[in-house]
């Protein structure tokens, strides 16, 4: 390729520029996280923490409550909702891909064209909605909003991958005598890359979610990492506790970098997925 | 995938199936959907009775200037990301498309931002551009960029830098990894034969690939548009209630009408137009998509 008639040590020294660049605030953010108090308030700061120490990640009290609390909120609603996301959209898809009945063909478009609409704009009826049924100011209501959002997305790759099985594996299957839920039970293997990927994604979107917390949720012990982390700042400004404030932030972005580590290949997968609709 | 409805059995499993994730979609989606249409027809109080009012909400947000303000400086703002999130990120494929050695660990350092949360990123930042402790003030002027420490959040053009800077810095992966797909997808003959006319560069990316490539392209601006046009988190943690409110989003100006003054039907007004808005975009934008058929990638 010629674009890059750059010489292969010239590529290697503007990649990895490039790549540092992108890498650094998060590098610098685990730095900062490692000073003692008294250091992350020194003018002007240094790059390296002179002695490394993890009081930071030890020493957060929001009335009482530590890291843990707000860690463990995080976790039951990213994990419920991507249960409720990945559980809910591959039946259906099981049911769009194999099941074909009146008018699900035409469910199934609206069912997209449903990602069309942002969950930002229906936040106000969603809110009276929940209210009503004294879902606000709880996880479970929290979960079923942001699954709700998932499924469309779920459904769609699922689905994919159900239709990429070939025909004769379920004439295969139905010729064994397997009923509905024994030849989907048979075919999840196949479709695991679809639940992956759709899983990956509700993962990321319920972990990192801001505004639906925040509108949803009042009292701070039920708080998830990125909306406790607004109670940090809050307050009298220029009383930052950097540290505590940077340590928080690699407890909260630690998980979807090491899950994005591990499962690489199905994020770019689920990227390259959302175009094809 | 075109199949006759199956016996009658078949039917019933299949809606049997759909139904757990229908009725959610129904009660959280569907009903959320008409009951927002409804509140924005009536005085609705975030405590307390409703009463239907008619269309007066809608013509209070015709003169509403603070609306009219959040709705344009968003569009502004989105007008301003997009070419940025879209030629760096052609940059950056065309920088990284090519199978080397290491080349999967350094796009890895370009995605990772994507996967954090915009609420995580912001705070990050927050921390290292504070003008007195934070990391970046120094690295400023040690490189000798600045003379001292930039006090990002001192003014609004500033602080809006700043947040110009931390969303770019979450979506150029995005934008890269779909654009190196689209370059990916032009057959390698196109490029050979280009090259043996002794075409420049830049002219085949201009005229051959990037017509190739028209599907990527309009999926990452269609993505980055409504990211600009839906974004709340960055400007609420970056810039909050801003220097005499210049940059407050459409969202933020929902989200302050309906929870923080308490006025649902109003703010449900609001949402109706957002959504009508961002649906045009969003069409518009898809019927810049090649027709089926059509060659692209």
């Amino acid at each position: 390729m010629r674009m890059a008639r750059l010489t292969k040590g010239a590529w290697y020294t503007v990649s990895s520029g490039v790549a540092v660049l992108f890498v650094s605030p998060l590098l610098f953010g685990l730095l900062n996280s490692l000073k003692s108090p008294g250091e992350a308030v020194q003018i002007p700061p240094s790059y390296l923490p002179a002695h490394p120490t993890l009081s930071n990640y030890t020493s957060l009290s929001i009335g009482g409550l530590g890291i843990g609390t707000f860690f463990l909120n995080s976790v039951i609603i990213a994990l419920a909702t991507v249960m409720a996301t990945v559980v809910l959209a591959s039946l259906a898809a099981y049911g769009f891909a194999r099941f074909a009945f009146m008018g699900s063909r035409g469910l199934f478009v609206l069912m997209l064209a449903s990602i069309m609409v942002p969950f930002q704009v229906l936040m106000v009826p969603l809110y009276a909605i929940l209210n009503r049924v004294s879902l606000t100011n709880s996880l479970l209501g929290v979960i079923l909003v942001l699954a709700t959002f998932q499924l469309p997305f779920a459904t769609f790759v699922i689905q994919n991958s159900f239709s990429s099985i070939p025909e004769e594996f379920w004439e295969a299957a139905t010729v064994d005598g397997a009923g509905a839920w024994r030849r989907l039970q048979i075919a999840l293997p196949l479709v695991s890359p679809g639940v992956i990927t759709a899983g990956l994604f509700a993962f990321f979107a319920a972990w990192n979610e801001f505004f639906t917390v925040l509108i949803l949720l009042s009292d701070e012990p039920k708080y998830t990492l990125p909306v406790m982390l607004t109670t940090l700042i809050t307050g009298a400004l220029g009383n930052i506790h950097w540290g505590i404030l940077d340590a928080s932030v690699v407890i909260t972005a630690a998980p979807c970098l090491l899950m994005y580590i591990v499962l690489q290949r199905h994020f770019v997968r689920g990227i390259m997925a959302g175009m094809g609709r | 995938m075109v199949r006759k409805h199956g016996p009658v059995k078949n039917q019933l499993t299949g809606l049997l199936l759909v139904a757990p994730a229908l009725t959610l979609t129904l009660c959280l989606f569907a009903l959320p959907l008409g009951l927002g249409a409804w509140m924005s027809l009536n005085d609705w109080p975030l405590l307390g009775s409703h009463s239907f009012v008619g269309l007066s909400n809608y013509r209070q947000l015709v003169d509403d200037s603070s609306a009219r303000h959040a709705l344009v400086f968003t569009g502004l703002f989105t007008v301003v990301i997009v070419p940025l999130v879209f030629l760096l990120g052609l940059a950056l494929a065309l920088l990284m498309q090519h199978q080397r050695r290491g080349v999967g660990l350094l796009r890895a350092g370009v995605i990772a931002p994507v996967t954090i949360g915009f609420a995580t990123a912001s705070y990050l930042w927050l921390s290292l551009l504070d003008p007195s402790t934070g990391i970046f003030g120094r690295a400023l002027v040690d490189l000798h960029l600045v003379r001292s420490p930039v006090n990002w959040l001192d003014n609004s053009g500033l602080a809006l830098s700043m947040v110009v800077i931390v969303t770019v810095w979450k979506l150029l992966g995005f934008a890269m990894v779909v654009l190196m797909n689209g370059l990916h997808g032009v057959p390698v003959e196109v490029e050979e034969a280009s090259k043996v006319d002794g075409a420049r560069q830049l002219r085949v990316l201009w005229s051959i690939k990037l017509p190739l490539m028209r599907r990527s392209i309009v999926l990452v601006v269609i993505f980055v548009a409504l990211a600009g046009f839906l974004s709340f988190d960055q400007f609420y943690i970056l810039t909050g209630e801003a220097p005499n409110n210049s940059t407050i989003t459409a969202v933020f100006r929902i989200y302050d009408t309906a929870f923080i003054r308490g006025n649902l039907g109003y703010a449900s007004a609001m949402s109706v137009v957002l959504l009508a808005v961002v649906l045009t975009i969003t069409v518009l934008e898809l019927a810049l998509l090649p027709r089926k058929g059509e060659a692209a990638a």
